[in-house]
C-alpha cells in the first residue's frame, strides 16, 4: 500500500479501487445480501413502468464499495464519519473507480483528525457519488 | 408538498441479530477481498472478537422493519417517486457478528429545493448494541422527484 496514514499530507491520493462491470446478477446478490428489495433495481418490468430504460444500482452498493476504498487505507477502527452525496444513477455495465484524496488534516494534542474527500465515477468520469470520510488517529 | 406534520414521526424498533452468515452474503454481495469482513478465524486473528460489520452494513437494519418502506406510505408517494439521495453514517463502537442491535428511526427534518420542485425528507436512525451502548447513527435523505 503506498499511502501512509500517519505522514499523510494535504492532496494524497488514495489508491484507487475499480469495481468489476455492474451486471444484473451484482444487483439481485445485493438486493438480498441488504434486503432492499426495491423492485427498481431488480425487475426490468416495473423500471420500465416507472419511465426507466433499465434496472439501476442501488445507490447504497455503490458507496459500500466506497467504503471499501478506506477500509483499504485505514483500520475501520479509526473511521468516525462516512457520508455521501448521490449525484448521478448507475447503470447495467458501468465500470466505476473509487478515489479519493486528503483535504485536510487537524492535529489536536495527542488526535489526529484527517478528512478525505472521495469519489465514485464511471469509465466516462460521469459522477456517481462524491463524499466524505472523516478519520481519528 | 409534503406533510410536515410527520417530523418527529418514530417506528417502531427493529431488533437485529448480526449473523456471521448475513455478513458473509453482504461480503460477497458487496466484493469485498478483505477477509476480516468474511473470515471468523482471520478477524479473531487481528484481534477483533468476530467478523466485522463494514462500514455501510447498519443500512441492512432497517430494511428488517415489518414494514421498511412505511415512511414512503405515510408521506403518500409511490415507491418509484423516491431517490436516494444522500447518506451518512457517524460511528461510535464497531459492530462484530454476535451483537444484536436495536434501531429506532425518527422522520428528523423536510425540506424543499428548486422552489418546491425538489421534496426532501431526512430519517434518522440511532443503534445500540446488546449493552445498550450506542455503536452509531445513520441519516438517510430521499428526494422526492
Amino acid at each position: 500500500m503506498n499511502f501512509n496514514l500517519n505522514n499523510a499530507s494535504v492532496g494524497d491520493k488514495i489508491p484507487d479501487l475499480v469495481i468489476e462491470p455492474i451486471t444484473r446478477s451484482t444487483l439481485a446478490l445485493y438486493a438480498g445480501a441488504s434486503g432492499d428489495h426495491n423492485p427498481i433495481h431488480i425487475d426490468l418490468d416495473f423500471a420500465k413502468e416507472s419511465g426507466m430504460k433499465d434496472v439501476f444500482a442501488h445507490g447504497m452498493l455503490i458507496m459500500a464499495y466506497l467504503g471499501r476504498a478506506v477500509t483499504n487505507i485505514v483500520p475501520q477502527s479509526n473511521l468516525k464519519n462516512f457520508s455521501v452525496r448521490f449525484s448521478s444513477i448507475t447503470n447495467i455495465g458501468d465500470i466505476l473507480t473509487c478515489s479519493g484524496k486528503v483535504k485536510k488534516i487537524d492535529k489536536n494534542n495527542s488526535k489526529k483528525t484527517i478528512v478525505l474527500d472521495l469519489i465514485v465515477s464511471d469509465e466516462f468520469g460521469d459522477i456517481k457519488i462524491s463524499g466524505v470520510a472523516i478519520i481519528e488517529k | 408538498m409534503l406533510d410536515r406534520s410527520l417530523i418527529g414521526k418514530t417506528y417502531s424498533p427493529v431488533i437485529f441479530s448480526v449473523t456471521d452468515q448475513r455478513l458473509k452474503f453482504f461480503s460477497k454481495a458487496t466484493s469485498q477481498t478483505d477477509p476480516i469482513y468474511f473470515d471468523h478465524e482471520n478477524a479473531v486473528k487481528q484481534g477483533y472478537k468476530g467478523i466485522v460489520c463494514p462500514p455501510t452494513f447498519l443500512i441492512v437494519v432497517g430494511m428488517e422493519h415489518v414494514s421498511p418502506y412505511q415512511y414512503i406510505k405515510d408521506l403518500d408517494i409511490k415507491i418509484e417517486r423516491i431517490l436516494h439521495a444522500e447518506q451518512e453514517f457517524s460511528y461510535e463502537e464497531m459492530v462484530f457478528e454476535g451483537d444484536t442491535l436495536t434501531m429506532e428511526t425518527e422522520i428528523v427534518d423536510m425540506f424543499d429545493k428548486k422552489d418546491g420542485l425538489l421534496q426532501f425528507c431526512v430519517l434518522e436512525s440511532r443503534f445500540i448494541n446488546q449493552n445498550n451502548i450506542p455503536v452509531g447513527t445513520l441519516k438517510y435523505t430521499v428526494v422526492v422527484r
